[in-house]
């Protein structure tokens, strides 16, 4: 088992905003996340990833308790994000935010910078190589010299998940990765995520569109008010009366 | 590295270079060379305040203090006999180094707005304990420091009371400072402070530890600042609580943002601009904050960047040839 969510609960004062959720990723898995808005799928992300302290429950990572971890020790331990609303260094270039997404898995400090030993230029050499890859693979090597900020929305958030992917995660987490794309940039989304995972990689997803979850996830967790309603294959949940009723509301 | 000596952009800084080691021979008169000597000692100072505002986003008002604590740390060892200056200044610098980093870490804490306000108030403090703890800082002001002195080296004796000496000896000091930075913030650790000063959470969510490379930034800063602060007094022999203040950070902080913020010539450009005015001007030291006042004002309005941010915003050929 990658990722064990168990029994975790968030309060927000005194709004519960996950309540005793307990689900599971496996290796080289995607699993949907969907749930109408403020159902707690970002709350949910923020958990896993260290951004909010759980009210009660843990989290296991490869069998590590990582509850309570910083965000910074999380990423370093394999788990990636991107977020809902796009965030990218944006005065830097495409080549150069790839790059920064490199940092915990290198390691040149202050003297390394200083002197730029063999070892800090080699360092440097292979930080470039990699991260050209990286852009190549988000079909995004047209912007390496372009600041990200100057980008189409849609290349922010490809280029978002270049970011994550450069901190080599066994765990990438997207949320909504495909948010106010047209059908065209959302297939080149959904086949990125499928070729994600067949580089070893496992997904979470939160997706609104359903269409995009039914195609592209193994499993799909179906969440409201913070609470699990169900999980299961996408046509069973898609099937699922529950979901219908917290999506369509209730005849 | 055949190229890296036939490229122009390495002539056009050898030039740069003979012009600098030119300049007080063509400058008529001590006053001038004194100018000079003072906008090396800023260029310092404002370089490495820019690695903390320009490059990691912080808006410190504490630079003043970290300048005062340097130099007042290497002139109290000197005048009480304790070091001679260059031993004196090494302590200085480290000292203020491991201050920055201990202050830094509950300040750092703060963010945006009220970390300037903690910061300013650290200056404060700083101007008040140098004026008022007059059995360890001599009050009003501290004379008979001894700085560098003549001393003799390899048979030769280099007389540093010598205006063009000190020139050159600020210069070079000036000339490592801003390599050093510009060679820190082209580097993972440049790159991490980047990330925090551009959006703080991805950066936590690609690894970086803010706190520690806040602190690290700050430090640096502060260190550097007492090395300016250590050549000031050795060039002075005298020293006052003024250089500690709040209005000392506040004047650094215009030059950093009017030569513009997050570039390595920005931290020149906006010193020299800033000390050649009031010169040019003719104006009275009263006036100063009135022109600097103004000039930030326009600078904020029109280019929020600053005059080397603006200026290299137009061409990536002008990027590329102006760090």
């Amino acid at each position: 088992m990658l990722l064990e969510v168990k029994d975790v609960t968030k309060f927000f004062g005194g709004l519960c905003a996950i309540s005793q959720l307990n689900f599971e990723i496996r290796e080289k898995e995607i699993l949907g996340v969907i749930g109408p808005n403020g159902s707690g799928k970002t709350t949910l992300f923020n958990l896993i990833t260290g951004v909010h302290k759980s009210d009660g429950g843990q989290i296991l990572f490869r069998g590590e308790r990582i509850t309570g971890r910083r965000p910074h020790e999380i990423v370093r331990r394999g788990i990636a994000r991107t977020f809902q609303v796009t965030k990218l260094f944006g005065r830097q270039t495409g080549l150069n935010n790839v790059i920064m997404g490199l940092h915990c898995r290198t390691h040149a400090g202050v003297w390394g910078g200083l002197f730029r030993s063999r070892r800090t230029r080699a360092e440097e050499k292979a930080s470039r190589e990699s991260a050209l890859e990286l852009l190549e693979f988000m079909h995004l090597s047209d912007v390496r010299d372009t600041p990200a900020e100057l980008l189409s929305s849609a290349q922010q958030r490809r280029m978002m998940m270049a970011i994550a992917l450069a901190t080599r995660p066994t765990l990438l987490l997207l949320d909504e990765p495909t948010s106010g794309m047209s059908a065209e940039e959302t297939a080149e989304v959904v086949d990125l995520v499928g070729k994600i995972r067949t580089g070893g990689v496992s997904v979470l997803l939160i997706e609104h569109n359903m269409k995009v979850a039914m195609g592209v996830c193994d499993r799909i967790v179906a969440i409201e008010s913070g609470e699990k309603i169900t999980e299961g294959p996408p046509e069973e949940v898609a099937a699922n009366e529950k979901v219908i009723e917290a999506y369509l509301g209730k005849d | 590295m055949a190229t890296r000596f036939t490229s122009g952009k390495f002539w056009a800084y050898m030039g740069l270079l003979a012009v600098l080691a030119a300049l007080p021979w063509t400058l008529k008169g001590n006053y001038y060379i004194y100018l000079a000597i003072m906008v090396g000692i800023y260029v310092i100072l404002v370089t490495s305040l820019n690695l903390v505002i320009g490059y990691t986003g912080q808006i410190s008002l504490a630079h003043g203090a970290f300048y005062g604590i340097g130099a007042y740390t290497c002139s109290i060892l000197q005048v009480r006999d304790v070091l001679t200056f260059w031993p004196a200044l090494l302590v200085a610098v480290i000292f203020t180094g491991v201050l920055g980093a201990l202050v830094g870490l509950p300040m750092l804490r703060a963010r945006g707005p009220y970390f300037a306000i903690g910061t300013m108030c650290l200056s404060i403090i700083t101007a008040l304990v140098l004026l008022n703890w007059q059995g360890l800082t001599g009050g009003t002001s501290l004379g008979g420091i001894p700085g560098p002195g003549q001393p003799t080296i390899a048979g030769v004796k280099i007389d540093f009371y010598s205006n063009k000496v000190y020139y050159y000896l600020v210069l070079i000091v000036a000339i490592f400072t801003i390599l050093a930075v510009h060679r820190i913030v082209h580097s993972r650790v440049g790159r991490a402070f980047m990330a925090i000063r551009e959006e703080e959470e991805l950066a936590e969510a690609i690894g970086v530890n803010p706190m520690r490379y806040k602190v690290l930034s700050f430090s640096m800063g502060a260190l550097i600042a007492a090395l300016a602060g250590g050549l000031y007094s050795g060039y002075m022999g005298a020293i006052d609580p003024e250089i500690a203040s709040v209005g000392m950070s506040f004047n650094l902080l215009v030059m950093v943002l009017v030569g513009g913020a997050g570039t390595i010539s920005g931290a020149v450009v906006g010193t020299i601009l800033l000390w050649m005015l009031p010169e040019v001007l003719q104006a009275a030291e009263e006036y100063k904050p009135l022109i600097f006042g103004l000039i930030l004002l326009v600078i904020i309005i029109f280019m929020p960047r600053g005059i080397m941010g603006k200026v290299r915003a137009i061409h990536p050929r002008i990027a590329e040839w102006i760090p």
